[in-house]
């Protein structure tokens, strides 16, 4: 087990495979066996339970599968006729017992043949097997009268009512039956009457409707099956017209509506902040940060590409405003929706490698969190695209690193945007005020960028060890 | 669920053996201690683990899924349904008070204790996976699915039937329609499989019964085993009647939809008083899934003879006609799974054994109906497929394959292609 790191490629079915016959090939090999390095030990605790199975079943005195158990009938030889024999040619099948109607397919339950034994108490009146020719000569012939009348039921919903008549049984039984005399039609016809109503649907259970489609009680049993059009993948099918749906939809659109408000005000303040094309940027990024759920940003893409499209001429009003200002229009784009957006994983694994995370971030917010703008990957293959502005590899400081892509800020434009330079951060006591003059500058992706400090040593957190963030100011940043 | 009745038949008969705790009446009067106990713990209450003697004669532990009263008695004693949890629910049943053991009674084992037990270096969620594969038989179900399962059909409602030769205790229950409630023992027609309450009532119906075999074509036949195929359409109350009385031997078979969109493969074994059915297989007529089984039984008189690899291996051998790959439709129960392994491992390893040259998955899903997945797994719990410089082998040492050959079992009967007159349903028009 030397390589187990070593994932194989999953297996193709149409590849063939060389068929190894002696276990003697293998043994120079140092690597050994197994297919799937993963799964080899869930697989082999199966196997082995397999072995163990199969072994039980080899030796039976082990330890069988225990069932329960069964005897001989002894009435069997004498219920069961020696009558079969079997003709040479396969048997083929007649048609079924309801279409030929020569079969009585109704046999009497407990309570007729205590009817039966009870009316038939004082003298023998009614063999139990003409009684159960009438019971089921009057289902049919129920049945047939509520074909008739056009009120059959496709399933069993309501109670069915009986529509068959006394007199008309009697005309249909009496040319059928010629022997049975009028009372003791009349008797049956009652009884089958009042059972039948009892039961509130036929009794002969092939006439019995099916329960319906949307009923979910287990105990109904062979209900129609739906002939709805199967959907073919299964996010197809997790879209149903139900409830839950609809609820998941409503909380996409308060979502979305929340986004909008957000973005509304993310515009106003980002023309103003920024004037750059980026700002795209931070709507995405901030709507993903309102958004809890990735999936959920996933379904409101349609909505989304909605309101991208509202905003579009604003967009493109800006980037004529960039075209004027000397960088190349094409840098803000709006991209197909999905795989641009972020969601906060992706900004915490793009911070943590090093050198697209920043080297210094400020130690307060400074504006509201939600405007703290995050790069992406997107946005650094748009820098390496765009020209370099003048001077950004001027150093301020000459203990300043060299931080690429950065450019100083401009005062006049931050005052242009409301926004005022933070405090000097040692105003409390002015023990150390020389090393913590403010430091800032424009970061990739427009971020405002603020040197650390470390409030309690009043010295700037050391550059070299810049990949160490302080745990507030990070959730600070992303919340 | 309505009122349970009490079993009229006394219980089964167990035999004891001396080392046991005193039954009814066979030794002296309980001490004044035992009443005590006795009167403090019962009625037991549902939920309740005690130890339960079972037919072995030995003491197993149980847990109290359901009680109701003795209607003989006429006292306060209770019956117990209880479910042996060294066993799959099919051995389940009702049992006397004098079967179960009272001092090792615990009641309301609390749930908290045995989380400690189990929860050690787990987390929640290794814990209900545990929780949940430990439920034999029921590896595919979620937990929610599976409680709400046995919810409903936690009580046999049907205990034993006749159906033809052999009186049968049932597995599990059956949502037989709610004017059978009442009755614990059904007696089928061995032919037509209507089932009534009474014996009268089967005697009388056999003297009327005009079938001596299933209902349909008759599309195998060798010796005296024959196959017929039924179709749910045609004959619906047969093919329901088949779906209640399967269900008593099927724990996850749903009866929910109705038959006409499967055929039924019904195989008996022929003499002079008719067809009895052995077992059967069903399987929808169009399968979006490439089923080609939907629910497979042997009945229990005939397990362990091979009829159940015969329909497997029958299953695909109508595959095979309809040029088709098929699988069995999920969950397969523990019985199933352990017949369909063997039944894959004979097929492909044989195969296996005279194959020269290399030959992809692809080309033995071909050459045997078997889905792909299923040759895949097939072999990957074997550890017959290998990653070796780079690429994968199929490894076929015969002494490998020979013991697993071996483990597998043998092929039972086998079906004679030959003998198989059959057109598949979609051109039966």
């Amino acid at each position: 087990m030397s390589r187990l790191s070593i994932r194989p490629r999953p297996l193709d079915i149409h590849k063939k495979l060389p068929i190894v016959k002696s276990v003697k090939d293998f043994e120079d090999d140092d690597a050994p066996t197994s297919s799937s390095t993963r799964n080899s030990q869930f697989l082999r605790h199966a196997a082995i339970a397999d072995d163990n199975e199969s072994h039980h079943n080899l030796q039976p005195s082990s330890k069988p599968i225990p069932t329960p158990q069964f005897v001989v009938v002894d009435t069997y030889e004498r219920d069961y006729s020696r009558t079969f024999s079997q003709p040479t040619s396969y048997l083929r099948a007649r048609g079924a017992r309801a279409e030929l109607g020569e079969f009585i397919e109704y046999d009497l339950d407990n309570e007729d043949e205590d009817w039966l034994e009870e009316f038939n108490r004082d003298r023998k009146i009614l063999a139990p097997d003409r009684f159960e020719g009438l019971l089921f000569k009057l289902e049919v012939l129920d049945h047939k009268a509520r074909e008739r009348a056009g009120v059959i039921t496709p399933t069993l919903g309501l109670p069915i009512p009986v529509l068959l008549q006394l007199d008309f049984a009697m005309e249909a039984l009496q040319a059928q039956a010629q022997n049975i005399r009028y009372a003791v039609i009349q008797s049956a016809y009652n009884y089958w009457k009042e059972k039948r109503e009892r039961w509130q649907k036929p009794i002969l259970r092939r006439l019995q409707p099916p329960p319906p489609v949307n009923d979910t009680n287990p105990y109904n049993v062979f209900r129609p099956r739906e002939k709805a059009h199967r959907l073919h993948t299964r996010r197809m099918q997790r879209r149903e017209n139900n409830v839950q749906s609809f609820e998941k939809l409503r909380q996409v659109r308060r979502n979305l509506d929340q986004a909008k408000t957000l973005l509304e005000a993310l515009i106003k303040m980002g023309m103003e902040l920024m004037g750059h094309g980026r700002v795209e940027m931070k709507f995405r990024n901030s709507l993903v940060q309102r958004e809890e759920k990735k999936r959920e940003v996933m379904e409101a893409e349609v909505s989304l590409q909605r309101i991208q499209m509202k905003y579009k001429h604003e967009t493109e009003l800006m980037e004529d405003g960039l075209a004027l200002s000397g960088f190349p229009p094409s840098t803000c784009k709006f991209g197909s929706s999905e795989e641009e957006f972020v969601d906060s994983d992706d900004i915490a694994i793009a911070n943590s490698r090093p050198g697209t995370r920043p080297s210094a971030i400020p130690n307060q917010p400074l504006v509201e969190p939600n405007l703290v703008l995050v790069p992406t990957g997107h946005v650094k293959q748009e820098f390496r695209r765009r020209q370099v502005p003048q001077g950004w590899l001027h150093k301020m400081d000459p203990l300043e690193p060299v931080l690429l892509f950065t450019r100083p800020l401009v005062p006049e434009k931050l005052a242009a945007a409301g926004i005022s330079l933070p405090p000097e951060p040692s105003t409390k006591d002015e023990v150390s005020p020389q090393p913590c003059k403010f430091r800032g500058r424009i970061g990739r992706g427009g971020r405002l960028i603020f040197d650390r400090w470390n409030p309690l040593m009043h010295t700037p957190i050391d550059y070299g060890n810049s990949f160490y963030i302080p745990p507030k100011a990070r959730a600070a940043t992303y919340n | 669920m309505g009122s349970i009745e009490a079993p009229s038949a006394e219980n089964g008969s167990a035999s004891g053996n001396g080392a046991l705790p005193p039954e009814n009446g066979t030794t002296a009067p309980e001490t004044e201690a035992l009443k005590k106990r006795k009167a403090s713990v019962l009625p037991l209450e549902v939920n309740t683990r005690v130890m339960c003697r079972w037919r072995d004669g030995k003491y197993h532990p149980v847990k109290v899924i359901e009680r109701r009263k003795v209607p003989t008695a006429g006292s306060s004693e209770y019956e117990y349904y209880v479910h042996y949890t060294e066993f799959n629910r099919r051995l389940d049943e009702w049992v006397k008070l004098e079967q179960l053991d009272l001092d090792s009674v615990e009641t309301d084992v609390d749930e908290k204790v045995e989380d400690k037990v189990t929860s050690l270096k787990m987390t929640r969620h290794q814990k209900r996976k545990i929780d949940e594969t430990h439920v034999e038989g029921h590896e595919e179900l979620d937990a929610a699915s599976l409680r709400e399962h046995e919810e409903f059909t936690k009580v046999k409602n049907i205990s034993t039937i006749e159906l033809g030769r052999y009186e049968i205790e049932t597995w599990y229950f059956s949502p037989f329609p709610a004017e059978y409630n009442d009755c614990l023992k059904l007696y089928f027609c061995e032919f037509c499989l209507n089932f009534m309450k009474r014996k009268e009532q089967l005697q009388r119906h056999m003297r009327k019964c005009d079938l001596k075999h299933p209902p349909g074509d008759e599309i195998y036949r060798s010796g005296t085993l024959s196959m017929f195929e039924v179709d749910g359409k045609k004959n619906k109350v047969y093919g329901q009647n088949l779906c209640y009385l399967a269900k008593l031997f099927l724990d996850h078979k749903t009866l929910y939809y109705d038959v006409d969109l499967f055929l039924f493969y019904v195989l008996c074994e022929c003499d002079d008083r008719g067809c009895h059915m052995v077992g059967y297989f069903s399987k929808e007529k169009h399968s979006e899934e490439s089923y080609n089984l939907a629910c497979i039984l042997t009945l229990p008189p005939y397990q362990r003879k091979g009829y159940g690899k015969f329909l497997i291996a029958f299953s695909y051998e109508l595959s095979k006609k309809e040029g088709k790959v098929g699988t069995p439709e999920r969950p397969l129960s523990d019985l199933g799974l352990l017949s369909y392994r063997g039944y894959w491992t004979r097929v492909l390893l044989d195969i296996l054994k005279k194959h020269k040259g290399n030959i992809s998955i692809k080309e033995l899903s071909d050459m045997t109906a078997i889905k792909a997945e299923d040759i895949l797994t097939t072999l990957q719990t074997l550890e017959l497929i290998q990653y070796r410089k780079g690429q994968h082998v199929i490894c076929a040492d015969p002494k490998v394959l020979d013991r697993h050959l071996k483990q597998a079992g043998r092929g039972g009967l086998e079906v004679d292609v030959s003998k198989l007159i059959w057109t598949p349903y979609k051109e039966q028009g």
